[in-house]
């Protein structure tokens, strides 16, 4: 960023809204800063450190667990709301990005922003089927499959920031679970994996799969969702979704996996994460019942 | 620009350029301590204390620093008085070329401050955004279990 010339610490919301409408300078904001550091954007004129406006905070709204958008990937792995939320699949996949002095510096809005291919927590926000909360001349929510259809960066205007990412409580008798592959911990991701299943009685009433690091963007598993949902989950059933997941999304190769080995991770990984969906529902009402 | 910064107990403001990263500003101020390797954020050799948590300088702009209170090798023990950690790495044998070891000790003392007493676990994780070539880390994680003992005055 050759032509930065300051930085500016706004300490409220609007005083970072007021400076992204400077229309005299370019801005941009800085978070954790682990990827704009790196940036050779050569437009960015001035970094607004949203880091001190009051936006790193975890708290229980009613029934969602809501997410101030600087609170960084430490902080969610250590909080104990975070691992309480969803079977603790939030904080376990925090666990798994980077390591630990990036671990305090990066934070869950610029992960979900700075979208990259093998980014995990968009896949966990997918699967659990978060919101993303916006502020800018008008206040938007963005469901997390929106907000990941096309990049996060194209999503947003330059005078927008993302304020907070909302998360709906588990319902009791659910599973959830979130599995990436990578060479070694913390490494990036080869495919990773979110599941959430919800059940009645003794049927599946809702599925979420969400798959990152096939595609450019994470993607759900509709067609393997679909074979879940309104069903009894047998062995046979749990076989068909893992194979239709395989069939369609279809991921391309990079320097991590190619597309064949990533294809069996999906067929493979569809399928332990929904039985360990199924046990965990299982286990905590006695019954997926 | 200036920045107005706390580094090991000592207020300064220093003028830094803008796209400068807090590794090179510290490195540019005399804190040759704060080493590079690799400069995107993979080795760990460039870790600091910034507000008492690790954090690679290399990946973060001189200009989040404002306000903000840094610690190098440099602000931890003497030659004459090293800290505890600092022994219990020559005590070990964790220490051969050297290259990591500032940034080993800063993420060690930073899990220390928060957790005196951690397991080897959490002592693994605490140490594992810093690559070490020489020593295949077991001295390491040895050493900071020694340091916490040596701590709580039972070594
Ligand atoms: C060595 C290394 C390994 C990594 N490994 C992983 C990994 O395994 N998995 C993983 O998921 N991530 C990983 N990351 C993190 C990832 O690459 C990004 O660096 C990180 O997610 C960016 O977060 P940040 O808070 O540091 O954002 P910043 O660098 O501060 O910002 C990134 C971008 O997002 C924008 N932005 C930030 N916050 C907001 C907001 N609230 N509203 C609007 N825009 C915003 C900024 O303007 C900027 O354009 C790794 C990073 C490094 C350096
Ligand atoms: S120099 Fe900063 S992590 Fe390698
Ligand atoms: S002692 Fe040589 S790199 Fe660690």
């Amino acid at each position: 960023m050759k032509n930065l010339k300051t930085f500016y610490y706004p300490e409220t919301i609007d005083e970072v809204l007021d400076i992204l409408r400077d229309e005299t300078v370019k801005t941009a904001m800085v978070a954790g800063g682990t990827n704009i550091s790196l940036s050779n954007d050569t437009t960015v004129e001035a970094l607004v450190d949203i880091t001190r406006a009051g936006l790193s905070y975890i708290k229980e709204e009613g029934g969602y667990i809501v997410i101030g958008a600087t609170t960084t990937v430490r902080e969610l792995m250590d909080s104990e709301i975070i691992k309480g939320m969803a079977d603790g699949v939030l904080a376990h996949a925090s666990t798994l990005i980077a390591t630990h002095p990036l671990r305090n510096a990066i934070t869950i809005g610029g992960n979900i922003v700075q979208l990259r291919i093998w980014s995990d927590l968009p896949t966990v926000l997918l699967a659990l089927d978060a919101q993303v909360k916006v502020k800018g001349y008008e206040d938007r929510v963005i469901p997390a499959k929106d907000f990941f259809a096309k990049h996060p960066q194209k999503q947003l205007d330059p005078d927008e920031i993302v304020t907070e990412i909302v998360f709906p409580k588990a319902a009791e008798k659910s599973g959830a679970e979130f599995i990436k592959i990578s060479r070694t911990k913390g490494d990036y991701a080869i495919i990773s994996l979110g599941c959430y299943l919800e059940y009645e009685n003794e049927k599946c009433t809702l599925a979420r799969i969400a798959i990152g690091s096939a595609l450019n963007y994470p993607k759900r598993a509709r067609g393997a969702e679909a074979i879940l949902e309104g069903n009894e989950i047998t062995e046979d059933l749990v076989n068909s979704a893992a194979q239709k997941a395989m069939e369609e999304i279809k991921p391309i190769s990079n320097m991590w996996g190619s597309a064949k080995y990533k294809k069996q991770l999906i067929k493979n990984l569809t399928r332990k994460a929904i039985l360990s969906c199924n046990k965990k529902a299982i286990d905590k009402v006695g019954s997926a019942t | 620009m200036g920045i107005e910064i706390t580094i090991n107990g000592e207020k300064k403001v220093w003028d830094t350029k803008p796209s400068e990263t807090l590794l090179d500003a510290l490195r540019n101020h005399g804190y040759k301590s704060v080493k590079r390797g690799c400069d995107e954020g993979h080795c760990g050799a460039c870790t600091v204390l910034v507000d008492g948590k690790a954090i690679k300088s290399c990946v973060m702009l001189a200009g989040q620093a404002h306000k903000r209170n840094i610690v190098t090798i440099e602000g931890i023990g003497t030659i004459d008085e090293p800290h505890p950690l600092q022994k219990a790495f020559v005590h070990t044998g964790g220490v051969q070329c050297g290259y990591c070891v500032p940034g080993m000790i800063l993420s060690a003392k930073a899990l220390l401050d928060e957790n005196p007493v951690p397991t080897e676990e959490e002592i693994k994780t605490a140490l594992d955004g810093n690559l070490c070539r020489c020593t295949g880390y077991v001295k390491q994680v040895e050493a900071v279990g020694l340091a916490s003992k040596m701590m709580r005055g039972e070594n």
